[in-house]
């Protein structure tokens, strides 16, 4: 129950007359086996990240599966890759699908309808409106409300908020945004740490972390957008950027891909030169690995922070090799 | 055929974890042996190390869920393209 995307599975199907199937875990790690029981079960809604669905789409034999009941697919927890989505749309052509976004601390609060992508863009889906429950304001850096398009942190206030972290006020403290209202009562908004921006049809684009975007030789990065810069290329079907410190306190620009099956044979200098056309010289990589597979958290999502734990240690090495010679 | 995917399984997708008792009839699925990714890497091994395709639909549990059943897979598969 740690994981929010669940409460919906619980919840709404007991509360619409649906039942629903909880897929055991061994279907999770084989996405032919996940097919066959959504298409034997004949799934009609289906909520899941990212990752489980591209897997699906990559390794889900679904041009054998009769899917048709399949008419919705909702994903939240992290950015979809738009070419792996528009891909998925096209394999499951009479499903509806939608973003979900929602931090943990107050579960989904505002979502996006997926319309027909285009094919020339990899513009990363918006994450949408907030709920009609739901109250959204985006700060500046001196918590300011901003009204126009710039871009800022998200604030949301739910009913499905969270009470507190539990054991932390501090930590708790530090997640509120507290606004007057009548002098008398607060109204109560958790930072979300993510950064937003207002499109022109009022639609929320997500930005990044709060958190992740980071200085690298005086410049402000966005260490998800060169993620999903290089997460749009053919080859590529997951990236990660992260920074590593390289002495002196210095910190240097790192990235990571995995391949898509099919593509094993393009290279960091493939990669990198396809960067160079859609990113500033300043956020390019100094280094682009190609791994194998990506360490996880206990959700799937990809844990930027081992890889830049691994990446610190053999820097860390290659720095003390270097002053040995 | 068994040693080489015991082998595998061990070293490469287990990497640093102790199973030194990995049997044949282990089941690698829910046993938190190996994950998602994991399998996809322990198929491409196969493709490579026996030189054949194994095409999505057939990584299902039934054929890949211990390494008796992906033995049992392999070895029907070789009966059939004989």
């Amino acid at each position: 129950m740690h994981f929010d995307l669940s409460t919906l599975d619980y919840f709404a199907a007991a509360v619409s007359g649906a039942t629903t199937v909880i897929i055991p875990e061994e279907y999770t790690k084989l996405p032919a086996s996940l097919s066959k029981l959504m298409s034997d079960e004949r799934l009609t809604v289906f909520y899941s990240v990212p990752l489980a669905l591209i897997q699906l789409l990559l390794h889900g034999a679904l041009d054998t599966r009769d899917l048709r009941s399949l008419r919705w697919v909702l994903f939240g927890g992290e950015p979809f890759p738009t070419k792996h989505l528009r891909a998925l749309m096209h394999e499951l052509p009479q499903a509806r699908f939608s973003n979900v976004y929602g931090p943990t601390e107050v579960n989904g609060c505002t979502y996006f309808e997926v319309p027909t992508l285009l094919a020339h863009s990899n513009e990363p889906v918006p994450i949408g409106r907030p709920y009609p429950n739901v109250e959204a304001l985006i700060i500046d850096e001196n918590g300011s409300v901003i009204t126009d398009d710039a871009i800022g942190e998200l604030l949301i206030r739910a009913p499905t908020m969270m009470l507190g972290y539990w054991g932390n006020p501090e930590l708790t403290e530090r997640s509120v945004y507290e606004r007057s209202r009548f002098g008398v009562c607060d109204d109560r908004f958790h930072r979300t740490g993510d950064l937003v921006q207002t499109l022109s049809d009022g639609n929320l684009r997500f930005v990044g972390r709060k958190d992740r975007q980071v200085k690298v030789r005086g410049h402000r990065v966005e260490l998800d957008e060169i993620e999903s810069a290089l997460a749009s290329h053919d080859a590529v079907a997951e990236a990660a950027a992260y920074l590593v410190a390289a002495g002196d306190e210095r910190q240097t620009l790192h990235a990571s891909a995995i391949l898509t099956a099919s593509s094993a044979t393009a290279t960091h200098v493939d990669l990198e030169k396809f960067l160079r056309r859609l990113l500033p010289s300043y956020a390019i990589p100094e280094r682009i690995e190609i791994l194998d597979a990506f360490p996880r958290t206990s959700t799937g999502k990809t844990d930027r922070r081992e890889l830049q734990r691994q990446a610190d240690m053999s820097a860390s090495s290659e720095l003390s090799q270097s002053s040995a010679l | 055929m068994k040693n080489v995917l015991r082998t595998y399984i061990r070293e490469e997708l287990l990497d640093g974890r102790i199973y030194a008792d990995l049997t044949d009839d282990d089941d690698l699925l829910t046993s938190e042996l190996v994950d998602s990714l994991g399998m996809m890497s322990l198929v491409t091994f196969i493709e490579d190390r026996f030189d054949i395709r194994v095409p999505p639909e057939d990584v299902t549990i039934e054929s890949f869920s211990t390494i008796s059943a992906i033995v049992s897979y392999l070895e029907g598969r070789k009966s059939k393209d004989a």
